[in-house]
């Protein structure tokens, strides 16, 4: 577990403790601020404690953070309502505010760090049904590779022992070199971008021969990350949700394209429907 | 083009669309003769399966005239009469080598989105959801057949339309079921659903041997037609009990293969059947599966369950009953290219003639009519064919 996960954990437990009191004890809570809704802080209290279930269980705890920041800002309008009444001693207020405040900026740079270099890493596999060496040739072939990779990028030789890659995304142009770093022939092929590049990316496809008549078992492996550059971080924020996704789609047109010779495709498919969203789903 | 499309639950049209080209290779564009309905055309134009999307042409039972071929067809050219499997598949990924044609590998371009509901894709179909790829269907004038030299079959001079379109789809299928039943002489096996699928099933039954077959429906006209056109023995379990009827029918052993050739939207006059209804209008299941439940307490024990009726996310399957009991359950979508070539022979030699199945015949235009007929079982429709 990394670390900005345990902040979300501890942040997590708070949130569970500090609603299960205001649940149990929800009418001394209300007492205290000199009202008598305790029914309110008792809402209050459940959503802290499913606000705490959240970030406890879930794998991707950013939004579950946003939530608390929300939470936050509401439990302060709340103690901002309370002053207006003039019921309750401005001095109790002003402390409730405070223990807000600081809960708040905590859960605001929870919410936000880390934000920037986390890229993506993928691990994916795929059988097909051609020799290691076959399948090796294929993919260290920059035009055939740019056959597989036709759906995220268009790829070109950059030298003998690297190609050029160019995002098929709208807006500024993200492109980077990736240097071969490992050839092995019907074993595997690693490679590197980095330094100088917008993209850090290290990769690595392995071939390893599948048991019985099924082929060879291609192992893809890489992360990829913006190095600099808003274009590059803008263009990572937008592959985000999909790299595993996009991973497993260039293994299925890679199995494909060298047992079929062909991808399978909805272009000019007959339908009801016109414009260019006509065949997506 | 004119082509049937799906706008909406229950709402077809036939709409002028873009006439399809070749994309790939392999690719031939077909000038459909004859396209049929389909019971499992049914339960996505109810909404009970998903990834329909409007404007979407459906159908995927149908013969032709191949009109032109892609640069890497070999096996057919132009003007060739052929009949076409509804599953896409490549013929040289790993399942299509083992015979497990609908499981291909390489038809699905939305792989992707059927991964999360089945864990691994299946192949392609025409015009059957966007999960099972989104492939324009075959109620249309045009269609475009992918990997057409492992798609297109002959269909030999002799035969009709008639007797040549339901090997697409109704045959295979249901020769699959009974291939998959375990079929030994002196069996009985017992077919739920005299649909088309389930009449092929109950002739293939008895091409492998079987002693005897048990229909079971509650259509009359269906019955009649299990009876006179495949010799079976029916039963209507609006008015028979039917475990009782099957025990007796079968000396109290049970039949030793159930085939189910009903899928999810099955009838029944007991509880269970308010039960499941209610749910799956309520849109909280997306099966009743009565059919199947039935079987598989009809069975006998050490028997086999063929499952060839569509499901979704079924509750309340007797596990415990296929268990204790020991059955082997069997089932698949068609993986009709292994079995397009013997029926045709079997066409040929007059020991299959599906065209019976075709009770109504109708001009594409009106195609809307076509499935209210087939969908409200009214004037003894069967099958609806419709003529482009």
């Amino acid at each position: 577990m990394d670390e900005s996960h345990r902040l979300a954990r501890g942040l997590g437990w708070f949130s569970i403790g500090l609603g299960a009191f205001e649940i149990l004890a929800a009418e001394s809570v209300a007492r205290y601020f000199g009202t008598r809704r305790d029914n309110v802080v008792r809402a209050f209290g459940a959503r802290e404690v499913i606000n705490g279930i959240g970030l406890l269980v879930s794998r991707s705890p950013r939004p579950w953070l946003w939530a608390r920041v929300a939470g936050d800002v509401l439990d302060a309008a709340a103690l901002s309502t309370l002053w207006f009444s003039g019921k309750c001693p401005t001095g109790r207020i002003a402390g409730a505010k405070a223990f807000v405040g600081g809960a708040l900026a905590l859960d605001l740079w929870a919410a936000t760090r880390g934000r920037r270099d986390s890229g993506a890493h993928v691990v994916r596999s795929a059988t097909i049904g051609r020799s290691a060496e076959e399948l090796y040739e294929y993919w260290r072939d920059p035009a055939k590779l740019a056959l597989i990779m036709g759906h995220v990028a268009d790829i070109g030789p950059a030298g003998p022992k690297a190609t050029r890659w160019t995002l098929k995304i709208p807006g500024r142009p993200v492109s980077w070199r990736s240097e071969y770093a490992d050839e092995r022939p019907g074993e595997l092929l690693r490679w590197h971008a980095g330094e100088g590049e917008p993209v850090e990316s290290d990769g690595v496809i392995r071939f390893e021969p599948a048991p019985g008549d099924r082929g060879t078992v291609v192992r893809l492996n890489f992360h990829i990350a913006p190095r600099g550059g808003r274009a590059a971080r803008a263009a990572m924020r937008a592959l985000r949700p999909v790299p595993e996704v996009l991973a497993a789609r260039a293994l299925r047109r890679f199995k494909s394209l060298v047992e079929t010779g062909e991808l399978p495709t909805l272009e000019k498919n007959p339908s009801g429907r016109q414009g260019p969203t006509a065949n997506l789903y | 083009m004119r082509a049937l499309c799906w706008n909406g639950i229950n709402d077809l049209r036939v709409e002028t669309v873009p006439d399809p080209e070749i994309v790939n290779p392999r690719d031939v564009i077909l000038r459909v003769t004859s396209t049929t309905t389909c019971g499992s055309d049914l339960h996505f134009i109810s909404g009970y399966i998903p990834t329909v999307r409007p404007g979407d042409v459906i159908g995927y039972e149908f013969m032709g005239i191949v009109e032109e071929t892609g640069p890497a067809v070999t096996k057919v050219q132009k003007g060739d009469r052929v009949v076409i499997p509804s599953f896409i598949s490549c013929g040289n990924c790993w399942y299509c080598e083992h015979g497990l044609w609908s499981c291909c590998d390489n038809t699905n371009p939305n792989a992707e989105m059927q991964e999360p509901l089945l864990g691994y894709p299946t192949a392609g179909i025409y015009g059957y959801t966007h999960a099972f790829g989104g492939y324009a269907g075959s109620h249309a004038e045009y269609v475009r057949v992918p990997h057409a030299d492992f798609s297109c079959f002959h269909v030999p001079e002799s035969l009709s339309d008639d007797q040549a379109l339901f090997f697409s789809d109704a045959g295979p299928t249901g020769f699959m079921g009974a291939d998959f039943a375990n079929i030994h002489p002196g069996d009985t096996v017992a077919v739920w659903g005299c649909g088309g699928v389930g009449l092929m099933a109950m002739q293939s039954a008895y091409l492998l041997g079987a002693e005897r077959v048990i229909a079971i429906d509650r259509l009359p006209e269906r019955l009649r037609m299990a009876r006179e056109k495949a010799g079976a023995i029916p039963l209507d379990y609006m008015h028979d009990d039917i475990q009782e009827a099957l025990r007796e029918l079968t000396g109290g052993r049970g039949p030793d293969s159930c085939i189910d050739a009903v899928g999810m939207e099955a009838h029944s006059p007991g509880i269970d059947y308010a039960y499941d209804r209610t749910k799956q209008v309520l849109r909280l299941a997306t099966d009743r599966g009565q059919a199947l439940r039935q079987a598989i307490m009809a069975c006998r024990k050490g028997g086999t369950l063929s499952v060839l009726g569509v499901y979704g996310l079924i509750d309340k399957f007797p596990m415990g009953v296929i268990m204790n009991k020991g059955l082997t359950v069997r089932t698949a979508q068609q993986h009709g290219q292994n079995y397009v070539p013997r029926l045709l022979e079997y066409g040929a030699t007059g020991q299959l003639d599906p065209s019976y199945l075709a009770t109504h015949h109708l001009p594409l235009e009106e195609g809307p009519e076509g499935y209210r007929l087939f969908k409200e079982k009214k004037d003894g429709c069967l099958r609806a064919v419709f003529h482009p």
